[in-house]
């Protein structure tokens, strides 16, 4: 037994050496060599998860050595974010980043994550937030629901303390003078559910969340936080339009730890483009509510810096900042 | 709609689903050790790949089976597979005594299919109305609904309630662990990133039941297996159905009330119709003898708590027992949020819900009537190999969820701590309410006075809110009160 | 029991406090709404008190009621070995792999409680790995490839 037992620790010892020095030198002309993961920082079947495994389904003819997607939960995000920015910069762990990227580190809570860590290599969609109220409110505008919100205290509901769409409020509220009572629920559907029932005002979460209630004519949107109107709802007004200058939703992208080599990250770039421009991955991002957005690596780069400065001033004036 | 449910449930693939979560169920309930809860549990992460109705379902199936399964060796052995079955074995072992092993079985499947059939209907009449209520429920009503969760704890503490509240205040503590879901504030995380999201319950849960069982299994491993006997006319005789007719329903309802309670689960539903069918019974000093009634009350008892568990789970997004808090989380993975909104954007998924636990409430029985010999035989692998394999499926069942080897670490962690728990006579379950219920009811509390603005006058302005407080008063204090005109009247 | 419960209730009072100190250093309530450290406190009282309780109710206990916890005869000295071995499976388990660690694990085990023939030992495991390797990490996509072997 003995004998078994040393023979297994040396043949270990041997295999493990042997597989450290298997990852040879990679260049972008032989990318991928090996097979690659794809990390997702939530778990299995989320939103993120599942734009994740349509748009790796449609890339996966491009990954000959194998392409899979592991879910790495933990930390709100921060454990599998973490994860990817510190795996091998070689190519072979590409991550799904997300805008918590950028809310985390400021709220303490991030545990040494910071966007710098990540090249960022696209965006692949986004959601803005939607204001909305119960069909039968009074507030018929968002001019008039943040006119009434000066008079008297609106509960406005969110999927968490921190949570984007938190921000997403506390940013209207910065913009128009006004403060809210933030009520956070466990996700966006109790908060949903809580506004359908009447014990809050509006919630601020994103229109694909809400727009089963509003086709069935139990909600409505008064306006969304996004840079232009949304496609699928050409007839809500931005709040940029009624002048409040505010743009706050989620994002979803990829992007490798920031020492891969720049082919590489081309290479990668080029991939999930081509992906992301296919029908299977259209129709899946179309039946399910999800906008595709497309970026590619510097303006998705910019973006992530100015978010970052946003959330930072907004995290820190909400007192939100834990430690 | 009515096509699309039954096209959705009336198919092979779906029928297979729920046969191999009924099979694999009994296989589990009727193994002592491995719990209902434990083996939803472990079946959760095959549901993953699964679409949302079979991957339901199949958890529903082995659900349904586990509670049934737990009284074949209960019967056989007076060893109740599940805790649920523990009340079935005290009548259930006479019979075996007498040889009549197979009627005491044949018994126990119909029972527990009358008990199922009368929770699915109750499911089926009682929750869509509930979802329609469930809309007035806001945070004051759901912090007095987990306090009289909670309160159970008073009543399944047995022995000792000051144990029984340490064991529920450990259950909460740890559901203090992560960042504070009111204020963002990280609590008890000690900078580590794993507990910023706090412990996972799951893990939890399989350390507590499981894991700590197994570890209890090995004290006895080197004695040799029980030998199981023949099992013969199962199917009930005339004078047995007419008992069986009596009985079994009124469990079943019994059961599916103490269902839909959160926190209430098989076990006491199992007791509750036992002390209840010992109260209608023309015979209640032959009780504990081996009579059918004894047996039909708890199985239907334990039964009708299925479908009353998935009533406050499928409505209002809230557990009514440790197997309907993983059920939660089988939706929440499939991107189905339980609750209200559930009833109005996937009618049919909740309708095949419905119709598929019917499913497999016939499949438990005839299942149970033809095969029941294979599952005796079940019972006859050697603990010797069984117990180590348990131990892997408790390890691989805890990493596959969060795919995080520090979740083993925290299963391992409950599987020592359950097993010198039950050492010193304390029962985990309240544990596991507290974990639930804890979270439910500190969140809800605080959001309630975030509403109000700190006005404490919230939870008491609707009709809900005081029907609750009666409850938790009638709960925590009737016991003392019926004491008090026992006294009093002797 | 009676010097298990007395441990029992040492241990859990000394859990309560422990919850109580670290809690008076979270934030304090806001505007009437409770803060992070309330629950935590109420939560720990209830078990301190819970704690005390038990501990009188022991000392008051007839000695008559008392049974004896068995924690050192030899059928409970294989449950801590039995543990121990699962500590260091676990610790060996992400740094070896699954397959291997696994496997050794289940045969030492199932030789030692079974006292079955090496050869049927050997086969049970290594079937019973390489199904549950299969299901989870092929059917299920559950990522079961980590440590240097496999």
């Amino acid at each position: 037994m003995k004998k078994a037992l040393v023979l297994l620790m040396l043949l270990s010892l041997v295999l493990g050496s042997a597989f450290a020095q298997g990852g040879a030198e990679v260049n972008a002309d032989n990318y991928p060599s090996g097979p690659v993961s794809v990390i997702v920082p939530y778990s299995a079947g989320g939103g993120t998860d599942l734009v994740a495994r349509a748009l790796v389904d449609a890339a996966k003819d491009s990954f000959p050595k194998n392409i899979s997607v592991e879910n790495r939960t933990g930390g709100g995000g921060a454990v599998g974010m973490s994860y990817g920015a510190h795996a091998k910069a070689d190519g072979s762990v590409i991550s799904m980043i997300t805008v918590e990227l950028v809310t985390l580190p400021h709220t303490g809570t991030g545990a040494g994550l910071y966007y710098d860590q990540f090249k960022p290599i696209m965006m692949v969609n986004s959601a803005y937030s939607a204001v909305t109220v119960k069909a039968d409110s009074p507030y018929n505008t968002l001019n008039e629901f943040l006119d009434a919100a000066k008079t008297q205290t609106m509960r406005v509901g969110n999927s968490g303390v921190g949570a984007i769409w938190h921000l997403a409020a506390a940013g209207l509220a910065k913009a128009a003078g006004v403060t809210f009572n933030h009520i956070p629920f466990d996700g966006a559907a109790p908060a949903i559910t809580s506004l359908l029932g009447g014990h809050i005002d509006a919630v601020t979460v994103s229109y694909a969340e809400v727009a089963s209630q509003v086709k069935a004519g139990n909600l409505k949107v008064l306006a969304v936080l996004a840079p232009e109107r949304i496609s699928a709802t050409p007839d809500i007004p931005t709040a940029k339009e009624l002048g409040y200058d505010v743009a706050i939703g989620t994002w979803r992208g990829l992007g490798v730890p920031k020492d891969t080599p720049q082919p590489i990250a081309d290479k990668i770039y080029s991939i999930f483009s081509q992906a992301a421009k296919s029908d299977s991955f259209i129709k899946f991002m179309n039946s399910s509510n999800n906008i595709i957005d497309v970026m590619d690596s510097a303006s998705y780069g910019k973006k992530l810096a100015t978010d970052n400065e946003m959330f930072k001033s907004l995290i820190a004036e909400l007192g939100l900042k834990q430690q | 709609m009515l096509v699309e449910v039954l096209t959705s449930v009336f198919n092979i693939q779906i029928f297979l689903f729920i046969i191999l979560g009924v099979f694999t169920g009994i296989c589990i309930g009727a193994l002592p050790g491995l719990t209902a809860t434990m083996g939803v549990a472990l079946v959760l992460p095959l549901t993953f790949g699964l679409d949302a109705i079979p991957g339901i379902l199949l958890l529903i199936g082995v659900y349904v089976g586990a509670i049934y399964g737990g009284s074949i060796s209960g019967i056989l052995l007076r060893t109740p597979g599940t805790p649920a079955a523990a009340a079935t074995a005290i009548d259930g072992y006479e019979f075996s005594k007498r040889g009549e092993s197979g009627r005491a079985m044949g018994i126990s499947t119909v029972s527990s299919f009358i008990g199922g059939v009368v929770s699915v209907i109750a499911l089926w009449l009682i929750a869509p109305q509930l979802a329609k209520l469930a809309l007035r429920f806001s945070a004051p009503e759901f912090f007095l609904l987990a306090v009289f969760g909670l309160s159970i704890i008073a009543s399944i503490s047995g022995n000792s309630l000051a144990k029984g509240v340490l064991c529920g205040g450990l259950g909460i503590s740890l559901s203090f662990i992560g960042i504070d879901g009111i204020t963002g504030f990280p609590r008890f995380t000690f900078n580590d990133i794993n507990l910023l999201s706090g412990m996972s319950f799951i893990p939890v849960m399989i350390g507590l039941f499981a894991m700590s069982q197994a570890f209890r299994t090995i004290e006895d491993i080197f004695t040799p297996d029980q030998v199981s006997q023949k099992i013969s006319h199962v199917w009930p005789s005339k004078s047995d159905w007419k008992i069986i007719l009596k009985f079994a329903p009124i469990s079943g309802l019994i059961g599916t009330i103490i269902g839909i309670v959160p926190g209430a689960g098989a076990e006491i539903g199992a007791f509750v119709s036992y002390s209840q069918a010992k109260r209608m019974s023309k015979r209640p000093e032959l009780f504990g003898t081996g009579i059918p009634e004894a047996i039909a009350a708890p199985e239907g008892g334990n039964n009708g708590v299925t479908g009353g568990a998935l009533i406050p789970m499928l409505t209002m997004g809230v557990p009514g027992d440790a197997v309907a808090a993983i059920m939660i989380g089988a939706l929440t993975v499939q991107g189905l949020q339980p609750g209200p909104l559930l009833f109005t954007e996937h009618t049919t998924l909740v309708y095949s819900i419905f119709l598929g636990m019917f499913v497999a409430n016939v499949a438990m029985l005839v299942l149970g009537l033809s095969s029941l010999k294979l599952f005796v035989k079940v019972l006859s692998i050697p603990k010797a190999i069984l117990t180590p394999m348990i131990f892997v499926l408790c390890v691989v069942g805890s990493y596959a969820i969060n795919t995080n080897f520090f979740d083993v670490g925290v299963m391992l962690f409950f599987g020592i701590v359950g097993y010198f728990m039950q050492k010193v006579d304390m029962s985990v379950s309240p544990a596991v309410l507290g974990l639930i219920l804890g979270p439910m009811a500190e969140s809800n509390f605080r959001r309630a006075l975030l509403m109000s603005e700190g006005n404490y006058s919230i939870f008491f302005t609707s009709v809900i809110a005081w029907i609750f407080v009666a409850l938790i008063f009638i709960t925590l204090l009737g016991p003392q009160i019926t004491a008090l005109f026992k006294r009093k009247t002797a | 029991m009676r010097k298990a419960n007395f441990i029992v209730s040492g241990v859990f009072a000394v859990f309560a406090i422990v919850i109580i100190a670290i809690s008076l250093t979270f934030p304090p309530s806001n505007h009437g709404v409770p803060g992070p450290g309330m629950f935590p406190i109420i939560i720990a009282s209830l078990i301190l008190v819970s704690a005390l309780s038990l501990a009188i109710k022991t000392l008051t206990m007839n000695k008559e009621e008392d049974t004896a916890i068995d924690l050192k005869s030899k059928n409970i000295l294989n449950v801590y070995v039995t543990m121990v071995g699962m500590i260091v499976y676990f610790v060996l388990l992400p740094l070896i792999g699954f397959v291997v660690t696994t496997t050794v694990m289940l045969i030492l085990y199932i030789k030692w409680y079974g006292k079955r023939s090496w050869l049927k030992t050997i086969l049970i495991a290594v079937i019973f790995v390489l199904a549950i390797f299969f299901l989870f990490g092929s059917v299920l996509n559950v990522p079961m490839r980590f440590g240097i072997l496999i």
